[in-house]
């Protein structure tokens, strides 16, 4: 036993073998049935031939009423309408039951003869006879609704043993294995009585249907049983034993015709317990709230579970129901069942659940359309409107109120990312371009914020490539790309649903276009960078060197100073080579440091005022060397040509610009004779590059040199 | 007490300069001078300097090389760079190698006497770039308050802030109403109780005690 536990999938051949043969038995035990080959149906209280065999084809005709059969003996029963009845619960009192019965047993026991007589009316009420053989059905004559059922039971048993075989310690899988088993005897007692031709011994009729009815009582226990431990255990194992106890007690007094009547022998419990499911399920999907992972599954289990108990309720209580109720027939509630097999074996081996969560929200959803179909329909109906014209008018409502309500209520839930390239694009590429990498890092996980709204998004260090699901659709790892760290989304739409595959999928080509564009951009950024280190570096050895000398040579005559300017602008501009934006604080420490040192050498002194809220401003490079080839031209004029002894500088920002007031105390030549200098022009134009104005006013004391700039 | 003095320098007219810089700056000092790095580390094993004087840029390679071997061998030698260009990323290893501070070689050679015997004094120029430069290199995560920290007095830690801002000893006076002089004793103070030599240092701790923003 313990070697099957660990090969599943033998032991799912083994019990496919066992479900073959027991298939087989049931499919044996209906061929030994005694077959006319006529086929009845109840149609307008009256008993048609609708359709016969065709070695009948020239002795009975179609269409006809049948009213009795008759054996050669003469004995013979005029046969009414509830003869054919499919199942032992048409009727509500065991008295009638009892009379169906009996009636049963003669007629399987007239056709127990070799051969029959059946005495059918036309429609002009013309009798017509015919003498036929009784035979026995060959594999070809089974009933396309038996073989169906036999399919379903098999299939419904191995699903529920295949996840008991996955799972076998886990106990919602156990009962929903204890339901399998259930199951395949529930139908199997059903299909022989309710594919019978016309009659089976009443004996054996109500043997299958207490076997029918007790097996599907446990079934339903084992469904109760299911929805009271999964996703949450609602009570203690132990407890989950009076279920059993309970119904089997009641189905007992059904059994034995204790109880008042059908309806309390059979329809109550089964309502109760369909009615108990649905309860549970709510119970469950209030217990499940935030935890995404168990309402996935839940979901299965709810659509499974109220689509069955639903269907079950209207079917049980088919007799008792008015007759604008639409009742599904027999088969479609098999396959209802297997469908309600399935879902709940997905929910218990949360299968692929991140990807079929969607699907169950559609099912759910158009569950929902139907059942609102049906109430506008049955409420129509009762108004009095003909069924056509109900059916028709529920539709228009249905399409006007309930799919628009649907698609709102679709969007509400699912929340899919709405998603263009339109506006990811431009978003992915600004990620891109963008220059600082924690701003970039900011900018990537707002966008992811945007696109999956998790309840948790933290970096993570991964060195996977591509998305990846993790803990079953909870979490989506988000790949590294370029300088972006590895990030790990949990709780999609704030935990309202789980990452899909199709999302992965979304992330890892975002990622990749990222990625791309980032490295595109980071070879040209690295391009540009080995350029300029070619630049500074020849700039520095040989034009740095060249002047230096001409320093050294001209050392003592005035001019070394015009060299020693020339060195310094060369510093500036190789440093503005190096391309980091300064934020203004650090420029102007930067001028100031400078201008310090040289005041102090040519003992001059400088004052130096600055407005202490300075803007977080940034200067590029290139206007911070410009800015700082000006201050470095005034500063030499003042100290050599006006030979001044106080310099005071003022700097202060206002409306996005910035103003600097030089003022020198030096010898003052007349304005108008020294404007048209090389080095005047040549500040002017380097303060217009930049946007900027010079303004030159002078007093008797001193000059000033007013620079605005736009930031 | 300045005595032997090495002067690290390939072009002959720079060198000269620096050397009349030297003595002018340290009288009486003996200078040795070479011009490549081969003959500097030669020099090491031969003398026991006091100061020494490198460019960086030199026929056979970087100096910091030198100054790293200088200031392994002779932690007490006063180890000034002599360049063209005071970028980071020129100055930057070799401050890191133990450079105290560094002259640009081609500022009037009397401003360069004053800052070697400014260096002397502990108080080397430091362009707030380089300022900059090493406060974003170390990233020195914030210390707690240690014992040292606060037994700095207010205006110490003002004078501490100033100066890691690369503003001068002059100025820092100017701007907190005292005298140049005892802005030096502060500055002196400083540096005793945070046991540190360098304006870089004395920048690093500034930002460790979240003096510079």
């Amino acid at each position: 036993m313990l070697s099957v536990y660990k090969r599943p999938a033998y032991a799912q051949l083994l019990l496919l073998l066992v479900s073959l043969i027991l298939g087989s038995i049931a499919m044996w035990f209906f061929m030994q049935q005694p077959w006319l080959g006529v086929t009845l149906e109840v149609i307008d209280k009256d008993i048609r031939i609708i359709h016969v065999d065709d070695s009948l084809a020239a002795q009975v005709p179609t269409g006809v009423t049948l009213q009795r059969i008759a054996s050669l003996k003469g004995e013979s029963l005029e046969l009414i309408p509830t003869d054919l009845s499919k199942e032992s619960d048409f009727c509500d009192t065991y008295t009638e039951l009892a009379i169906f019965f009996a009636r049963q047993t003669i007629l399987s026991n007239l056709l127990k003869e070799d051969s029959i007589a059946l005495i059918w009316t036309d429609k002009s009420g013309k009798e017509g006879k015919a003498i036929i053989a009784v035979k026995q059905r060959t594999l070809s004559d089974l009933p396309i609704a038996f073989l169906f059922q036999t399919f379903v039971a098999v299939a419904g048993f191995l699903l529920s043993t295949w996840i008991f075989l996955l799972r076998p310690s886990d106990l919602g899988a156990r009962l929903f294995m204890l339901a399998g088993l259930m199951y395949p005897i529930t139908v199997f007692a059903n299909a022989i009585p309710g594919d019978r031709e016309l009659a089976i011994p009443g004996e054996l009729f109500r043997l299958l249907s207490s076997i029918n009815h007790a097996s599907g009582i446990l079934c339903g226990c084992a469904l109760i049983a299911l929805f009271l431990s999964y996703p949450c255990k609602l009570v203690r194992t132990r407890t989950l034993f009076l279920l059993p106890l309970f119904y089997g007690t009641w189905t007992l007094c059904d059994v034995f015709w204790l109880a008042p009547n059908q309806t309390w022998g059979s329809r109550i419990p089964s309502m109760l317990q369909m009615l108990s499911i649905i309860l549970l399920a709510v119970i469950q999907w209030q217990k499940t709230k935030g935890q995404p992972l168990e309402r996935a599954a839940l979901r299965w289990f709810i659509l499974a579970g109220l689509v069955g108990s639903v269907l079950f309720i209207l079917y049980i209580f088919r007799f008792n129901l008015p007759e604008f109720i639409p009742i599904p027939p027999r088969e479609i509630l098999v396959v209802e069942f297997l469908l309600m097999w399935v879902g709940i074996a997905m929910g218990l081996r949360r299968y692929h659940l991140y990807d079929l969560d969607e699907w169950s929200y559609r099912g759910l959803l158009w569950v929902a359309g139907a059942a609102a179909i049906i109430v506008f329909d049955a409420l129509l109906a009762y108004l009095g409107a003909t069924q056509v014209a109900s059916l028709s008018l529920s539709l228009l409502i249905s399409g006007w109120l309930y799919f628009p309500f649907r698609q709102w209520l679709w969007q509400k839930i699912v929340r899919r990312p709405t998603t263009s390239y339109e506006t990811l694009l431009p978003e992915l590429s600004i990620i891109a371009f963008t220059v600082s990498a924690s701003e970039q890092q900011i900018r990537w996980e707002s966008l992811l914020r945007k696109l999956f709204d998790p309840l948790e998004i933290k970096i993570c260090t991964s060195a996977e490539s591509g998305s990846h699901l993790q803990e079953e659709g909870l979490a989506l790892q988000i790949p590294a790309c370029e300088k972006l760290p590895s990030f790990l989304m949990r709780y999609a739409g704030r935990g309202s649903r789980l990452f899909s595959t199709r999302d992965a999928e979304l992330v890892t080509s975002l990622s990749d276009l990222l990625a791309n564009v980032m490295s595109g951009r980071s070879s040209y950024e690295q391009g540009v960078e080995e350029e300029r280190m070619r630049i500074g570096r020849d700039l520095h050895d040989n034009i740095g060197a060249r002047l230096l000398k001409l320093i050294h040579q001209l050392r003592g005559t005035p001019s070394v100073e015009v060299a020693r300017d020339a060195m310094k602008d060369l510093r500036t501009s190789i440093a503005a080579l190096d391309a980091q934006p300064v934020p203004l604080v650090n420029a102007l420490a930067d001028w100031r440091a400078e201008a310090d040192g040289r005041c102090e050498a040519a003992g001059c002194k400088l004052q130096w005022h600055q407005t202490s809220n300075l803007p977080t401003q940034e200067l590029i490079p290139r206007n911070k060397a410009s800015l700082e080839s000006v201050m470095r031209e005034i500063i030499t004029n003042a100290l050599k040509h006006a030979a001044a002894k106080n310099i005071k500088a003022v700097i202060e920002t206002e409306n996005n610009s910035l103003h600097i007031t030089i003022e020198n105390d030096g010898q003052i030549a007349e304005l108008s004779t020294w404007k048209d200098g090389y080095g005047l022009r040549n500040l002017r134009g380097r303060i217009a590059e930049l946007g900027g104005n010079l303004n030159i006013s002078a007093s008797s004391q001193s000059v000033q040199m007013q620079i605005r700039v736009p930031l | 007490m300045m005595k032997i003095a090495l002067i690290l320098e390939d072009m002959p007219e720079s060198q000269e300069m620096l050397r009349e810089v030297a003595q002018t700056a340290f009288p009486n000092i003996k200078v040795y001078c070479v011009a490549d790095i081969a003959s500097g580390m030669d020099m090491l094993n031969r003398y026991h300097f006091d100061l020494a004087l490198i460019d960086l840029s030199l026929p056979d390679g970087s100096g910091t090389s030198v100054v790293q071997a200088l200031s392994a061998r002779f932690p007490r030698c006063m180890i000034v760079v002599a360049t063209l260009f005071d970028d980071d990323d020129h100055l930057f290893p070799a401050l890191r190698a133990g450079a105290q501070g560094y002259l640009l070689k081609d500022e009037a050679p009397e401003e360069l006497v004053k800052q070697l015997r400014g260096i002397n004094e502990g108080h080397p120029p430091l362009s707030p770039s380089i300022a900059r430069r090493l406060l974003s290199h170390f990233r020195v995560e914030p210390e707690k308050p240690t014992k040292e920290e606060t037994q700095l007095t207010p205006r110490e830690r003002e004078v501490l802030s100033a100066l890691a801002r690369g503003i001068t000893i002059a100025n820092i006076g100017e701007e907190l109403g005292i005298s140049r002089y005892t802005v030096g004793d502060h500055v002196k103070n400083i540096y005793r109780k945070l046991n540190i030599t360098s304006r870089a240092e004395a920048a690093l701790q500034a930002k460790n005690m979240g003096l510079l923003i």
